[in-house]
């Protein structure tokens, strides 16, 4: 089986390229500087996944073409995939909320100590005002595609550099919901204004920073926090990983090998993330 | 009789034109120059450019740092891109003029290769070198405006308290 994918520019296409990768699949990434179809006519890809806006070729490639969305895990509908016409190679796939367990390897590093670490995604108004506040409180590091006018957002980095700073931070800020999977899967504590069922909501700066304070200094609330991380683990990597979601479109699509070797990976590295946790 | 000592350095600029940085390196080597037989200094340019005076000191192109062994210090990201490939250096500093990562998007790992890296740091003042400290690593020297003193102290390897 041959996939091609388009370049991976948010996290969501990043973690089902990281996966496939994980799975031992061939992929080829389309970086978009040659048409789409001359791509597959050069690579005849078995698979192509690829977001709403590019889906207008006409192709035998079979198309999983992504419509992302954004849940929380109680809202989850386990029925995702939607086949519009069988005649059509095209499957609209409601992608929901999933967490990206291929980076479980990554580990601490001192060059990347700081007290708070904030990946940024979208530069809002919103956003910015918090972390003004937390910058005049905290040593703050921000890096991210969404360039912010601050002196402690520090460029653009990788996804593993991301896990790298926020295992090596004592607070990382889950601002969307993608992110927060991200840290809940590698069990990184965190805080987050996202409206999730996870943690409460929160609305004003001065709570997020009463929240830091507390994840700080406060025992009972770190306990608490962790408590709170050990069950959005159990329940994300029960049924809301990237190998998961790749798991019911390899299905869809007649690939029952590599449906089950999703499963079959995911258990190995679970066993690994055990072993080097313990 | 008093040994003497010569202190060889260099500053890596890309071009040395008439901009504030290079009107002041070129006044505070020129002083030093005049003030100091012991100090042997050499600007390193990647292009050449009009002065904005006449220099009293020696000029190479930045391809001759690879075999100098003085004391070299860069002056931005490009510079300090060329001096950590070269291995001749006795010791290599960046002073951070300026505070490039706020003006252009840059790839974390090339600032983190260039400002946590081997290079010692030099902030153009405090509030500079607070800002240096968290984000990367604490300035080695403040150093305002290429001020002969404390240059001069750098060059020695003395501290700023000494």
């Amino acid at each position: 089986m041959k996939i091609l994918i388009e370049n991976p520019t948010n996290p969501i296409l990043e973690g089902i390229a990281q996966t496939i990768v994980n799975l031992n699949i061939p992929i080829v990434i389309w970086d978009k500087r040659s048409p789409l179809n001359d791509m597959l006519d050069t690579y005849q890809p078995d698979i192509l996944f690829i977001s709403n806006v590019h889906n207008t070729t006409q192709t035998k490639t079979k198309i999983v073409q992504l419509n992302f969305s954004s849940n929380n895990l109680s809202e989850i509908d386990t029925n995702l995939i939607n086949v519009d016409n069988v005649d059509k190679p095209s499957i609209p796939y409601n992608f929901k909320l999933a967490a990206n367990f291929t980076y479980h390897n990554i580990s601490a590093n001192s060059n990347y100590l700081t007290d708070i670490f904030y990946y940024s995604q979208t530069s809002t108004l919103t956003i910015l005002q918090h972390l003004i506040e937390i910058e005049k409180h905290y040593q703050i590091k921000i890096v991210g595609p969404a360039k912010l006018p601050l002196y402690s957002y520090l460029g653009i980095s990788s996804v593993a550099d991301m896990l790298t700073f926020a295992k090596s931070c004592k607070i990382a800020l889950a601002f969307d919901m993608n992110t927060l999977y991200t840290y809940l899967v590698n069990k990184i504590r965190c805080v987050t204004i996202c409206k999730n069922d996870i943690y409460p909501y929160v609305e004003q700066s001065q709570q997020l920073i009463s929240n830091i304070h507390s994840l700080l200094h406060d025992k009972t609330a770190q306990e608490e926090n962790d408590k709170r991380i050990q069950q959005a683990y159990n329940s994300i990597i029960s049924d809301h990983t990237y190998f998961h979601r790749l798991k019911d479109i390899f299905h869809l699509l007649g690939y029952e090998q590599q449906s089950q070797e999703c499963m079959t990976v995911l258990n190995k590295a679970l066993e690994k993330a055990d072993v080097s946790n313990d | 009789m008093t040994e003497f000592n010569l202190y060889k350095f260099g500053v890596m600029v890309e071009a040395l034109d008439m901009s504030q940085k290079c009107f002041n390196l070129v006044k505070q080597l020129n002083n030093i120059v005049d003030e100091d037989c012991q100090f042997s200094p050499i600007v390193f340019y990647s292009e050449y450019a009009k002065h904005v005076d006449v220099n009293r000191f020696g000029m190479l192109l930045d391809q001759k740092v690879w075999a100098y062994d003085g004391v070299v210090i860069a002056t931005s990201l490009k510079s300090a891109e060329i001096l950590l490939n070269c291995p001749c250096p006795k010791r290599k500093f960046l002073y951070v003029w300026n505070l490039d990562w706020l003006y252009n998007q840059y790839v974390y790992q090339y600032l983190q290769h260039i400002y946590q890296g081997e290079l010692e740091l030099i902030a153009r003042n405090t509030h500079h070198a607070k800002v240096i400290t968290t984000c990367w690593k604490k300035p080695a020297y403040i150093m305002d405006n290429f001020d002969s003193t404390i240059l001069k102290q750098i060059i020695r390897g003395k501290n700023n308290n000494d």
